[in-house]
């Protein structure tokens, strides 16, 4: 696995060239409305997602790579309902030979709905920002410096330690390891083993470099940068739009 | 050498928590503007001694820098004006960029924002990466993150850099540019290292650890010229 040399965020649009800060303050909020919305309304639904896919069409990212991203991610959130159009009550409906319940088949849609809108919305959120400038947003916004750095540092290795993963894998392949039957996992357990000795000791001697620089547990913020009026407009706007359609819609 | 140097040692002996001697009283001073190799085999207690400068280990005897004793109060200072550069530059380098890694330090001294990118467009400059501050670490060259890790402590404007195997795991070009920064940068620095050829070159004076002891002390053409002596503390 490698951060890719050239990843979507890097492209340029309209929704790349806004603040970070605007776009969390829209697509956070649309997380925040959209999973507050009472089940059954439908109509405001129907409308955030509509704004999702107006923001995704001027961002141009391909909705090909949205597309895949956003599967990787939705099977969890249908994992979570999938087992609600089985509860017990009344009324019923018989779907084939299944006896399903009404009402929970309208959370299952609801559930559904709700996660497939908010994952979509981080989903657009990552394809359009670099990590360094939505952590930059975050830290701008008030995130406590110790969260952002948090946030910084876990990106800053997952991939490294992603990297050794495979690095190690690759060793054991070459040695002639498949990893494909049963008694391959007490090598796979090692592995991992390893691999969080290492993290460890990694992380005690990013530790002492982060120390040798004068560092003494209080993270250090990001310098403040001015909103243009567009990103103003942008975060306001949406924002306004979406309260309204939350009160209003059906 | 007249006047305090700048790097004082007196007497030190640390032994790690598992009962390992590391350092066993070593006594070593170093002035400012010298470049001093530091040469010894796996295990001698080079990464210690380094360690000690930069007050993460604390050992039995006395360590100066620039005057202050090593202790809580004077650590701010003594680590504002020691940049250690360790060994990995995936361990110096934690930041989603480079710009941001090279501004940690500086930020850390509380210097103002404008004084902080300044110093971060100087030393990338310095090291031959100016364009690459925006680029996440994980897309440089080993070469590359090597030097952007020397950046990172240039930007602190410390009076000793302290380098921990500047030129390890380096193709010859890497190795060339490390060496050719090194020169260029001047400077009080120690460099602890394997690579003789490098202390040959760069190096005024070179500090021979063996089992935790300082074996010998002088300029490189003298120390490194003895073969049986390089064989026996498995130099050669």
């Amino acid at each position: 696995m490698h951060v890719p040399a050239r990843s979507l965020s890097q492209d340029d649009s309209l929704v790349h060239r806004l603040d970070a800060r605007a776009k969390l303050a829209a697509l956070l909020g649309l997380v925040i409305i959209c999973v507050s919305t009472p089940p059954g309304r439908w109509g405001a639904f129907v409308f955030y997602a509509v704004f999702l896919l107006a923001v995704a069409a001027l961002s141009r990212v391909s909705p090909h790579h949205l597309l895949k991203r956003l599967l990787a991610v939705l099977p969890f959130v249908v994992l979570v309902a999938v087992f609600l159009p089985f509860m017990p009550g009344q009324p019923r409906v018989a779907v084939g030979p299944l006896s399903l319940s009404r009402g929970g088949l309208a959370m299952f849609a609801t559930i559904s709905t709700k996660g497939l809108i908010a994952v979509g919305a981080v989903v657009l959120l990552s394809a359009t920002t670099p990590a360094a400038e939505l952590l930059a947003g975050l830290a701008r916004l008030r995130v406590p410096a110790i969260f952002v750095m948090l946030l910084a540092v876990t990106w800053r290795y997952l991939w490294l330690l992603a990297d050794e993963a495979r690095r190690m894998k690759r060793a054991a392949v070459a040695r002639g390891f498949t990893g494909r039957w049963l008694w391959h996992a007490r090598t796979v357990g090692r592995m991992i083993g390893a691999l969080f000795l290492r993290s460890h000791q990694r992380g005690e001697r990013v530790y002492l470099a982060m120390a040798a620089r004068g560092f003494d547990g209080r993270a250090v913020g990001v310098p403040p940068a001015r909103l243009r009026g567009g990103d103003l407009l942008f975060a306001a706007g949406s924002l306004a739009l979406l309260i309204a359609c939350r009160a209003v819609l059906p | 050498m007249t006047g305090e140097p700048l790097i004082d040692i007196r007497d030190l002996t640390f032994s790690y928590p598992d009962g390992t001697r590391a350092l066993s009283g070593l006594t070593v001073s170093i002035h400012a503007g010298q470049r001093v190799g530091l040469v010894g085999p796996n295990g001698a207690g080079k990464s210690t001694l380094l360690l000690h400068l930069g007050g993460m280990l604390s050992g039995t005897g006395s360590i100066r820098v620039a005057g202050s004793p090593m202790d809580r109060s004077h650590l701010r200072a003594i680590r504002a004006a020691v940049g250690l550069v360790f060994q990995n530059p995936d361990d110096q380098l934690f930041c989603p960029t480079v710009a941001e890694d090279l501004a940690f330090g500086p930020r850390n001294m509380k210097l103002d924002e404008h004084e902080v990118r300044h110093r971060v467009t100087a030393a990338l400059a310095a090291v031959g990466l100016a364009d690459r501050g925006g680029k996440s670490p994980f897309h440089l060259s080993f070469g590359e993150r090597k030097r952007a890790a020397i950046a990172t402590v240039l930007t602190m404007r410390p009076q000793a850099i302290v380098l921990d195997e500047p030129t390890s795991n380096l193709d010859p070009r890497g190795r060339r540019e490390i060496i050719a920064l090194l020169e260029r940068l001047g400077g009080t620095q120690v460099v602890a290292t394997h690579d003789l050829e490098l202390v040959r070159q760069l190096c005024g004076r070179v500090l021979v650890l063996s089992g935790g002891r300082l074996v010998a002390d002088g300029p490189p053409g003298e120390v490194l010229a003895d073969e049986s002596f390089l064989l026996a503390h498995g130099l050669a």
